[in-house]
């Protein structure tokens, strides 16, 4: 990186500062590193801001709770629970909420936090899937993504139990039922786990440990490893005018993106902190202690874990016993199945990519979704199977709010988890070839400019001019999808080469070929709005019409 | 045979003052009200129906008058199954929807269990207390690996006994 034209006070300090630490120049280039604008590069920085914000406020709530099953009876100030037994996480939990000074408050931010921690974590994956920024030489870091959001998802359950209310020991009783169903290790499982027999005396102040030191420690290290990875490899950018897989157009980080982030992150807090004052989350005092016999209707999870919920829910009545022992599949395929699909499918989705494409070159430019449609919908049929699962979670409230029968819902989960994402598949991929259309029709016809003309034998059009160069530059950004060389090979001499012999072979290629290529080509002349002459949008479907009359 | 769900002794409890036909009680067992690993597997459902409300699937000679004893952690992942349905006599999961037939020796009617909830030998002591006249047969809660098919044994040593 040029560091000839770093403005002379930070090239003073971090100079100073990197001849001390033998880094090099390595401040000095930071400073100036670039970071490319686009409002979807900062999804995952909430996932960030949250984390620190989790981590400040979660180290506030052990100043004052006690991870213990030990029973107390509450003599505090909350009447209605006075006299009651409980444990003294619970006690203590409630002693943070009505004794402590902005306990409370900074128990409602931790809720809050963790919450957005994990959907900003999403909607951040969500993105780099979709415009395939997890390509060469991203992949490591996105397995490294993945990984952060599988832990997270098993901090916001160590969490969960801690406060040991009736609902959250509803959490528990379900993980221990799903931990014990597992084929062959699972009542060993719980048993270490629980160090007995359910709920014994042990699972909150290990919960504790795992929570406060184990999970966050991983947690800490893989978003370091994250980071560094991002910072090493540079960032992608939206396909734009003069941008390309060789340079980085943005703004640099001193003082363009550190002004950005640091207000970035008070807004993030300040939202938070609106939350935590102005929304109740998790009022463990009016559901009371865990017991192990009591349940209340219409207990949820938080949002995470609705996914799970939703497939237990949906699942049919299956157990078998084989050779004397029991296999709960009722609860091991939906326990493991639906979220073993995603994560597993996530991670691999990077390698299966290039094997299908054999797209084997760096890429830095982002993808825009419309633009590799196969994909696109493949997310949005994976979005599909978590939103169905995650619905189903909640179909008791659905079952309420909106009178329908709740085994009417239950029913339709069972079905709509198998066609829901089909249609989806389809839809998404009709929209997208739309939208690729639309690219196509501005690039050759340009855009409406609003000015009516009428032409000699009186006829009225409207006038076409071309687009911004700058629109125009992102529209043409769109790069063809790679195709595995032996599959065109194949379509045009009908021989079939060496490399497609197999079965595996002949699926990869027909697979490369509907993944692959050039949907609807862009017009490759310069669009300069061809006036009154209605010329071929370049579409390949026969029914569109000329589109300026 | 081993205890296994249900710790001795049996589960007493008074019915003194109880107004609930057609309704269900959760009961604990006697001495065992603070232990929660005892209710996590020991805690039970009465429901009070008409004794000709009842079917063949609930074993009439562990009721009294009626009343029946199933064991209330749900056999798919071990939540208590508790809300009631006076209409149906259907016993409901909050959680996850299994349904229980009540006059039907809580067969599972609808959800994701494959199992229905034991029933407890119920009997009633000299003094009136509704008292255990032995344990659950069968364990109680989530599917595991070891459990095997203990319906199936227990159903074998009922008809011994029966023969």
């Amino acid at each position: 990186m040029k560091t000839a034209n770093v403005p002379k006070p930070i090239a003073g300090t971090s100079g100073w500062l990197d001849d001390r630490l033998g880094s090099g120049n390595f401040l000095k280039r930071s400073m100036r590193k670039i970071f490319p604008d686009h409002w979807s590069f900062l999804l995952g920085e909430i996932a960030l801001f949250s984390f620190i914000i989790l981590l400040l406020t979660g180290t506030f709530l052990t100043f004052w709770f006690k991870p213990s099953m030990g029973h107390v009876i509450y003599d505090g100030p909350y009447e209605p629970l006075k006299g009651v037994t409980m444990s003294e996480a619970y006690a203590s939990a409630l002693h943070i909420s009505f004794d402590v000074r902005g306990g409370l408050l900074i128990r409602q931010i931790h809720h809050w936090a963790a919450l957005l921690f994990i959907a900003s974590m999403i909607v951040h994956m969500l993105r780099v899937f979709f415009t395939g920024t997890y390509r060469r030489p991203r992949e490591l870091n996105w397995i490294v993504g993945i990984l952060l959001m599988t832990v997270a998802l098993a901090e916001g359950v160590t969490g969960y139990i801690l406060p040991d209310d009736l609902l959250s020991g509803a959490g528990l009783r379900i993980s221990q039922g799903v931990a014990i169903s597992l084929p062959i290790v699972g009542t060993y499982i719980q048993f270490f786990l629980f160090g007995g027999e359910f709920p014994g005396e042990d699972i909150i102040s290990r919960f504790y440990t795992l929570h406060i030191l184990l999970i966050p420690g991983i947690l800490l290290a893989l978003v370091t490893a994250h980071m560094t990875l991002m910072w090493v490899q540079k960032h992608t950018q939206m396909p734009g005018k003069g941008r390309t897989d060789r340079n980085s157009v943005g703004a640099p980080f001193y003082p363009a993106f550190m002004a950005k982030a640091g207000a970035y992150f008070l807004l993030t807090f300040a939202v938070l902190a609106g939350l935590g004052t102005f929304a109740q989350i998790n009022p463990i005092w009016l559901f009371g202690p865990y017991n192990p016999a009591d349940i209340s209707a219409g207990s949820q999870p938080d949002w995470y874990m609705g996914i799970l919920d939703g497939s237990l829910r949906i699942m049919p009545a299956w157990e078998i016993n084989v050779l004397g022992y029991t296999i709960p599949l009722s609860v091991v395929i939906p326990a493991l199945v639906p979220l073993g699909i995603i994560m597993t499918g996530l991670a691999l989705y990077p390698f299966i990519e290039r094997w299908i494409t054999g797209d084997k070159l760096e890429h830095h430019v982002a993808d825009r979704p419309r633009n590799n449609p196969v994909r696109t919908s493949i997310g949005m049929a994976g979005i599909t199977f978590y939103g169905v699962l995650w619905l189903m979670g909640a179909n008791d409230e659905i079952s309420a709010n909106f009178h329908i029968s709740l085994y009417a819902t239950t029913w339709f989960g069972r079905f709509a988890i198998f066609i829901g994402p089909i249609i989806a598949y389809i839809v998404t991929y009709r929209i997208c070839l739309g939208l690729q259309r639309k690219d196509a029709e501005i690039i050759s016809h340009g855009v409406e400019s609003g000015v009516i003309k009428r032409l000699p034998h009186g006829e009225f059009i409207e006038v076409h001019v071309p687009p911004a160069e700058d629109i125009e530059a992102h529209i043409r950004g769109k790069v063809a999808i790679p195709v595995l060389a032996s599959a065109e090979a194949a379509e045009t001499d009908g021989v079939p080469p060496s490399g497609l012999r197999g079965p595996l072979d002949r699926l990869r290629a027909r697979m490369s070929q509907a993944y692959g290529g050039e949907k609807v080509p862009l017009d490759p002349g310069h669009g300069d709005g061809h006036g009154d002459e209605h010329a071929a949008v370049g579409l390949d479907s026969s029914d569109d019409k000329p589109l300026t009359r | 045979m081993g205890v296994i769900g249900t710790p001795s002794p049996a589960t007493r409890t008074s019915l003194q003052g109880a107004n609930w036909p057609g309704g269900l009680r959760s009961v604990v067992p006697e001495g065992y009200e603070h232990d929660p690993t005892a209710q996590a597997k020991a805690t039970l459902i009465l429901t009070n129906l008409r004794p000709e409300e009842l079917r063949s699937q609930t074993d009439k000679h562990w009721m009294d008058n009626g009343i029946v004893a199933h064991s209330k952690i749900c056999t798919h992942v071990g939540r208590p199954a508790a809300p009631f349905l006076r209409t149906t006599h259907h016993i409901l999961c909050p959680r996850h929807r299994s349904t229980f037939d009540a006059t039907d020796g809580a067969q599972v009617v609808f959800g994701p269990t494959a199992r229905s909830l034991p029933q407890l030998p119920l009997d009633v002591d000299i003094e009136g207390h509704l008292v255990a006249r032995g344990d659950l047969a069968i364990p109680v809660g989530a599917g595991f690996r070891e459990r095997g098919d203990t319906e199936a044994e227990a159903e074998v040593r009922n008809q011994g006994r029966a023969s």
